[in-house]
């Protein structure tokens, strides 16, 4: 079944290639609580004491750290998806 | 082989050539593309030449394989491209070639003719044959039913009474046409005969046709349309084209031909309609059967043509090789000259010295193929003009070439700068575009076009941009490579810092500091390591929000100058290197040394003043060498250049950086205000007092190094520089005190402009920034389990934009200002560019440019 | 002392470099034009490094921090927060 053509498969191949790198970095980075990435944290505003902080902090990193990861397995759907387009594409150019 | 650094050495050669060798001799030179050939008689024009009737039926033969090959490509069958190019044909074969393609060309127009005329008859048959079906439901709507059952009944017997039924019926249809008012104004007994013509017109025409005869008839007509459904072929160009059918109902003569004429203006095509439904039939019967056999007819020429394309297809670009060959072996014959006994062909030719002995190879080999016994002869030549300039490049090396020539050809032994900007070229371009990320995006691309190299070049396509990208496909792979080696040092990957070794900042703070200040900044004196990060930027800026980019700034505006100013020392360096080759010592003396002096003492001067006060100026010192003391470099070497006082420094601060700086800054600028006078004067003087000296002493041998100097190219090497009629002095002093102020001026506008390397890299990192915050950030402050589906989503939308914006659009401003970089602030310091390009007679370059031009076309 | 061999380090990489790259290259063709780009890629890298090392040598000013960053800082990085 043909869904999509040539170039777009191809789009997609590499931006779910990139995306699961990226994304499984991502999700590494945020899963050991990086310094980097600390202005991606869905953080509130005011907290306590430094415990409540702490606390918040951390589950914000793990959630972003599966989320990341919930990302790199749908572009690993998409990978799936384009790359059984772009064979199909280019089986039918061959042909 | 020969360097890059410099042009080849070129010599001037006269070639004799025996006319019966001379085919397969240029031949030869043609495959070897080394040598460029002069035109030997300019002004004798092109149809006096002596080869021009064999280009001219070259030109035939190529008009013919254009015909071919449009044919091909109309029916699209897939051409035969080995991409091996056959020899030249001895000049017999030309006939066979010629003979074959005349025998190609004639089936060819004559299958087309048959077509064309099959094609218009079927035509003409289809579009009866709908006239025939949808008259006939014009005529069944007015038909009673009654009449209608017993008409499809076929016995001769019957045929009589059919045919009066059919009058009636006619009448019927009239009175029903008519409508019920035009019977009754229609006196009974009265023959109202009425007529009508049925024909096909182009559907966009109709409804002016309608209006048309509605106003030339004064509304007496009657016009039934129906639309044919399928488009229908028009046999002249092939293109579809919709149609209708109409059918016109009118009284008497005179509206006949009034109709008729409207018909012929809208050029609606008529058909002979007959009347009798059963004549209708049976000639629609005939109409099928004539079909069909046509179709069989045509699906025979079509096969025949298939036929013969298909067998010219193996060969066509075969024969175009061949025909381009030899067109361009008589195009080249064309420039020699006749020897007075016609015996012999002189030609004269530039040859990069070098390659001397594979052309006589060459040269012999043609000999031996045409069966001459006499050798031709190649010599060299003593000669006043300016050779061409020619530089050897590989796939590697030809993209950088490009870029230099694109500014100018060099002149001819000149320095080249191409070497260089192998590397300075993505190196400043990495210097604006420095982003691991963004980089590792770029030269993965790069690497990928490397790769595939064969694969891309063989499919040749006239995409312009494709071919730019596939073009410059080593560049972009250094720019890659470079531009993630400056990411590394600036510490950006799409923005975000990469902590490898820990970074050397620590804090120590209370937590009721902690709690209780909004921001916090750490001191350096307390906070910082006193070490360095090892590599690149420290880490921690990246979270300094508020003021990585004070920090930055600083940074980066030193790197530009100081790469700048070096970037422009080494471009003055090379013209030691033309001065110093072209034996040139009064330009050497009295226009290098004070340039480089002047740009020394002015300007690198100031760039170790920014490494001391990196070096010297510290937090942890105590005054006045602390933080706070340190002075702006910008501001003190303002002050030394216009002799300002420096103002007064803050509390126990120094305004001086090391002892005696006020002396040597004082003696710098000096030294460098000396300079320009000497730039300005001294060369003119010393020309002018050479030359006379030489008219006292008018001997050829005392042109000393002065008047060379004034004259300022050619050389001792490559048959001598011409010794042109000498400039006027006023010339002279004018040209140098034009490249005087442009140096002076230049080097002040041209070390700002390397300050282009900080823009560039503060928007670069500032929109890669802006867009991680603004796009990816939104995805991943989504909050619960749903947020990696959006993720997802903006992900996606955050990668397009990175390759669109920051790799393709900024990548192209980056490129172009490096671009600008070279041109003009690097090469305007040494490079001439007023060469002219080796244009060597070469088959490879001349079936390339056919081919595209066809293309084209 | 650790800036000067760090120093010294970096100069020795890139000096391996640009004189020892053109040897990995093979010896055929346009050996000067292989040793110009191992040169120069050398000196652009080397100088680069540099500049970005002495200017962090001793800094002027320090970064500065939002609270939320501080105190996640402190945390990552192991810099505890004393009480009080």
């Amino acid at each position: 079944m043909k869904i999509c053509g040539p170039k777009l498969s191809l789009c997609g191949l590499i931006i779910s290639v990139w995306g699961i790198v990226q994304l499984v970095l991502m999700g590494l980075f945020f899963y050991i609580n990086s310094v980097a990435l600390i202005e991606d944290l869905p953080l509130g505003e005011e907290y306590h004491t430094l415990e409540e902080f702490y606390a918040a902090a951390n589950r914000a990193y793990n959630q972003n750290a599966y989320n990341c990861w919930i990302a790199a397995c749908i572009y690993v759907l998409t990978l799936l998806l384009s790359a059984q387009q772009f064979y199909m594409n280019s089986r039918v150019t061959a042909n | 082989m020969g360097s890059l650094f410099r042009s080849e050495e070129m010599a001037l050669c006269q070639l004799f050539l025996q006319s019966e060798a001379a085919y397969a001799c240029v031949s030869e030179l043609g495959e070897l593309g080394l040598v460029q050939f002069r035109d030997l008689n300019p002004d004798v024009n092109a149809f006096q030449r002596k080869f021009v009737n064999e280009v001219r039926r070259c030109d035939e033969m190529e008009r013919k394989l254009r015909y071919l090959e449009k044919e091909i490509k109309k029916d699209g069958i897939p051409m035969l491209d080995t991409g091996e190019s056959p020899e030249a044909p001895q000049p017999r074969e030309m006939i066979d070639l010629e003979a074959t393609f005349e025998k190609l060309e004639n089936e060819l127009r004559e299958v087309n003719q048959n077509a064309e005329a099959l094609k218009r008859n079927f035509l003409e048959l289809t579009e009866l044959k709908h006239i025939l079906r949808k008259t006939q439901v014009f005529f069944d709507e007015s038909v009673p039913t009654v009449y209608k059952s017993s008409a499809p009944s076929h016995s001769s017997n019957k045929y009589r009474r059919l045919l009066q039924m059919a009058d009636n019926q006619n009448e019927d249809e009239q009175a029903q046409l008519l409508g019920e008012e035009a019977v009754r104004a229609s006196q009974p007994g009265q023959n109202l005969k009425l007529g009508f013509v049925a024909g096909v017109i182009l559907r966009e025409r109709l409804p002016p046709f309608e209006r048309m005869l509605w106003r030339a008839c004064r509304g007496n007509v009657f016009l039934r349309q129906a639309m044919i459904e399928t488009p229908l072929e028009d046999p002249t160009n092939g293109d579809q084209v919709h149609k209708s059918v109409f059918i016109i109902f009118f009284q008497g003569d005179q509206l006949k031909t009034r109709v008729k004429k409207i018909c012929e203006g809208f050029r609606a095509t008529l058909y002979p309609c007959p009347e009798a439904p059963a004549d209708r039939r049976e000639m629609a019967m005939g109409v099928m059967t004539r079909i069909e056999d046509l179709n069989t007819v045509l699906g025979q020429t079509q096969d025949h043509r298939h036929r013969v394309l298909v067998a010219a297809a193996k060969n066509l670009k075969n024969w175009f090789v061949k025909v381009r060959k030899i067109k361009a072996i008589y195009h080249t014959l064309n420039l020699f000259n006749l020897d007075v006994t016609q015996k012999c062909l002189i030609a004269e030719c530039w040859v990069p010295l070098l390659d001397f002995e594979t052309i006589q190879l060459a040269l012999r080999r043609g000999t031996e193929r045409s069966g001459s016994s006499v050798p031709p002869i190649l010599n060299r030549m003593q000669t006043f003009e300016n050779p061409p300039t020619y530089n050897r490049t590989n796939k590697f090396t030809k993209a950088f070439q490009a870029l230099i020539d694109a500014y100018g050809v060099a002149s001819y032994r000149e320095m080249n700068p191409a070497p260089y900007t192998i590397i300075t070229f993505p190196f400043l371009f990495a210097v604006m575009f420095g982003d691991l990320g963004h980089g590792a995006i770029m030269a993965l691309f790069g690497l990928w076009m490397i790769r595939k190299e064969k694969g891309l070049a063989a499919q040749k396509t006239d995409n312009e941009i494709w071919n730019i990208f596939f073009g410059g496909r080593y560049i972009i792979f250094l720019m890659g490579v470079f531009s993630m080696y400056t990411g590394l040092i600036y510490n950006d990957i799409f923005s975000k810092s990469l902590n490898i070794f820990g970074s050397h900042w620590q804090m120590s703070y209370n937590k009721s500091t902690v709690m209780e200040n909004k921001y916090l900044q750490l001191s350096p004196k307390e906070d910082y390591e006193g070490t360095p990060y090892p590599f690149g930027m420290d880490p921690i800026w990246q979270v300094a929000g508020s003021n990585k980019i004070i920090f930055h700034n600083a940074y980066k505006m030193k790197i530009s100058i100081i790469f700048g100013v070096i970037h422009m020392v080494f471009g003055v360096v090379m013209s030691w290197h033309n001065h110093t080759y072209f034996r040139n010592r009064i330009s050497m003396i009295y226009e290098f040394i004070p340039q480089l002096v002047f740009l020394l003492l002015l300007f690198f001067y100031m760039v170790l003043l920014m490494f001391i006060k990196w070096i010297k100026f510290a937090a942890t010192n105590p005054k006045p060498y602390s933080e706070a003391c340190a002075p702006s470099i910008l501001i003190t070497f303002i002050d030394m250049v216009l002799f300002n006082k420096p103002k007064e420094p803050v509390k126990d601060c120094e305004v001086y950086m090391f002892f005696g700086q006020h002396f040597v800054q004082v003696l710098f600028v000096l030294l460098a205000l000396c300079c320009i006078p000497i730039m300005l004067l001294a060369k003119p003087m010393l020309i002018m007092q050479a030359r006379k000296l030489a008219n006292v002493q008018p001997i050829a041998g005392a042109s000393s190094d002065a008047e060379t100097g004034g004259v300022s190219n050619g050389g001792p090497h490559g048959g001598g520089g011409p010794h042109e009629e000498e400039e006027e002095m006023s010339e002279i002093f004018i040209h140098q005190s034009i490249h005087t102020i442009e140096y002076v001026l230049g080097s002040v506008s041209h070390t700002a402009s390397y300050l282009r390397l900080w823009a560039l890299s503060l928007a670069h990192a500032q929109l890669a920034e802006v867009l991680w915050t603004m796009v990816l950030s939104i995805g991943l402050k989504q909050e619960g389990w749903f947020g990696g589906v959006i993720l997802t989503c903006v992900f996606a939308f955050w990668a397009i934009l990175t390759v669109g914006i920051l790799v393709l659009m900024e990548g192209l401003s980056a490129f172009l200002h490096t671009l600008r970089l070279h041109w003009v602030e690097f090469q305007s310091k040494f490079y001439k560019g007023q060469g002219y390009a080796f244009q060597p007679f070469s088959f490879d370059a001349i079936i390339e440019n056919g081919s595209a031009a066809t293309e084209v076309e | 002392m650790e800036v000067f061999f760090t120093i010294l380090f970096f100069t020795a990489i890139w000096a391996a470099v640009g004189l020892g790259g053109p040897s990995l290259v093979s010896k055929e063709h346009q050996q000067d034009l292989v040793r110009c780009i191992f040169l120069l890629t050398a000196v652009c890298c080397w100088l680069f490094w540099l500049c970005c090392y002495l200017a962090q040598l001793n800094p002027l000013i320090g970064p500065k921090l939002t609270q939320d960053t501080v105190r996640l800082i402190a945390k990552a990085w192991n810099h505890p927060i004393t009480e009080g």
